[in-house]
């Protein structure tokens, strides 16, 4: 198969060709899922590094399981995010995270640097407060609110109910916006009117 | 709180998940080569039409091994009873000198295989008498 028309192919497909030798599809596999993860356990693991040895670990568990992968099992991704979130709850029963509080400070002199630095800090500040989350409502927060899943989804991914997850969420985000709440003018989002 | 400032506070907690969603980090070039080396190792090698028959066979045949070996006593047994066969086979077919001089000693006949006649003739049982 050409590599453009690849890009457009379901995950399913692309991993059944990487099963009967197609390299490409390797390719476009990793452009589409490995962000995605790597996303999801930086958010988990608050530790870039561990991050990213977690998402090549998960990427290497799907290449090795791609050839008895079977269509009706599960979503691809929904597959790997739930194999993520296990080797995140691995290192973090090892190690507590660091917190991004020791990450350098964004230092950025370029026109419109004030309104992205503005957002780089809002950022910090939601993956510090997610870090201060019980770790399932830090999951299902991050899966529902910036991983954009829908909640059936995080069901599967946590192997739990629906209404589990539609409860660890909205306790996640009453946590959140107590947690945020208190920073107003630490982070300055009261100078641009309302958010 | 009071219900607006409840949902004050929800809009201002979605304008924080837009920002993370902008700032999300991006595989680096080099964490993107490591993935790509773990597929290229861990790629299974491209199936032939040839090879995937010859899988399917070699399965049929493993599967009426396990099904019907232990049936009829194991390998030893399949073994010895086709070298049987096989000398069986043998010893009825050519007829080897010394085993047929043994077997008219002990029989008293000396007929060879190919004097026996395996459909005698009924002729004597059917004659009819003619009165004559």
């Amino acid at each position: 198969m050409p590599y453009d028309a690849m890009t457009e192919a379901p995950d399913d497909a692309l991993l059944a060709l990487y099963a009967n030798g197609d390299g490409a599809a390797a390719r476009v596999l990793t452009e589409r899922l490995a962000p995605r993860v790597l996303r999801f356990a930086a958010r988990m693991l608050s530790d870039p590094a561990e991050a990213e040895d977690v998402t090549q670990e998960a990427l290497l568990r799907l290449w090795r399981i791609a050839p008895d992968w079977r269509r009706d099992e599960a979503q691809v991704s929904t597959w790997l995010y739930r194999v993520a979130r296990n080797l995140c709850t691995d290192r973090l029963r090892r190690k507590r995270p660091l917190g991004l509080d020791a990450a350098p400070e964004v230092e950025d002199d370029r026109p419109g640097a004030v309104a992205r630095l503005q957002a780089a800090e809002r950022a910090q500040a939601l993956d510090r407060a997610l870090a201060r989350l019980p770790d399932r409502q830090r999951e299902a927060v991050v899966l529902r609110h910036i991983e954009g899943l829908s909640n059936p989804e995080i069901a599967a991914v946590m192997e739990i109910s629906v209404e589990a997850v539609e409860s660890l969420t909205a306790r996640g985000k009453r946590a959140l916006a107590a947690d945020l709440a208190g920073r107003r003018e630490e982070l300055g989002y009261d100078d641009d009117g309302p958010i | 709180m009071t219900m607006t400032d409840r949902s004050d506070a929800m809009a201002e907690l979605d304008s924080f998940f837009r920002a993370a969603r902008t700032s999300a980090p991006v595989p680096s070039a080099d964490l993107t080569a490591r993935i790509l080396a773990d597929a290229a190792a861990a790629q299974p090698r491209a199936r032939t039409q040839e090879a995937t028959a010859r899988r399917a066979w070699g399965k049929r045949w493993r599967g009426l091994r396990r099904l019907y070996l232990p049936a009829l006593g194991g390998p030893g047994v399949i073994a010895g009873l086709a070298g049987a066969i096989v000398a069986g086979a043998w010893i009825g077919f050519l007829q080897p000198a010394p085993l047929a001089s043994l077997a008219s000693r002990v029989t008293g006949q000396t007929a060879m295989l190919e004097q026996i006649d395996l459909i005698p003739t009924l002729d004597s049982y059917l004659t009819t008498d003619t009165g004559e």
